[in-house]
């Protein structure tokens, strides 16, 4: 990819063209929402929040591991808005 | 009953049960009550349990050369067919930077406008190869 606009701007060094690359997938990944991905965590006692990374755009659906001891995930709703109460931790 | 519905977790019927939302770059999970309106964070039974979050992610950037290394070989996360609208768009940025080539630079802009275009669509078929058809109707 680099060679390709690099035939466009001989004069432009790698570094600014791999800055120009990186924002064009970060412009593409915003605007389809084409790449998705899922990943886990445990929750933790009295732990209500836990860190997004800063790969995800958007949560598209949370599932909970299930209360019976089987491999279920249970998927969880969305809270329209967020709590009246703020809690920090 | 007003306010009674399965509990998703526990799979019993109850009156509150687990929800997330997004605030502050991160996730909130607790258990909802909507009688008293009140929200629990994780006890000690909850804890270790896990959660998978299903997301829309950005692309994995190409790592900037140093003076050690740099690799021609990285590929973008992206099916090939987008690569070459990437690429317009990086010419595009270069062009901006000199003012007698504008016209270029939007040129290469549509050029990636269509490649979003396309995106979506590939994106919204998710690879299953067949279009939802919406009929129009008449009010």
């Amino acid at each position: 990819m680099v060679e390709l606009v690099q035939q466009h701007h001989p004069d432009l060094g790698v570094t600014e063209i791999v800055k120009m690359i990186n924002i064009a997938q970060e412009e593409f990944s915003q605007r389809t929402r084409m790449l998705e991905k899922a990943t886990q965590f445990d929750l933790a006692t009295n732990q209500r929040y836990y860190a997004l990374d800063e790969s995800i755009l958007e949560i598209k659906s949370v599932d909970m591991e299930a209360a019976d001891g089987s491999t279920d995930h249970v998927n969880i709703p969305k809270l329209v808005g967020r709590p009246i109460r703020r809690d920090l931790t | 009953m007003a306010g009674t519905y399965v509990d998703n977790w526990s799979n019993k019927y109850a009156t509150n049960q687990w929800v997330w939302w997004t605030e502050r770059d991160a996730v909130g999970i607790a258990k909802f009550n909507p009688n008293s309106e009140k929200f629990t964070s994780p006890a000690a039974d909850q804890n270790g349990k896990k959660i998978t979050l299903f997301y829309y992610k950005k692309a994995t950037a190409f790592t900037e050369p140093n003076s050690n290394s740099f690799s021609w070989t990285a590929t973008s996360d992206f099916p090939g067919q987008f690569h070459d609208y990437l690429v317009a768009k990086a010419i595009a940025l270069g062009y901006e930077k000199k003012p007698e080539q504008i016209p270029l630079a939007q040129y290469f802009h549509e050029k990636f406008e269509k490649g979003v275009r396309e995106g979506r669509s590939y994106a919204y078929r998710a690879r299953a190869g067949t279009v939802k058809y919406i009929k129009p109707v008449d009010f």
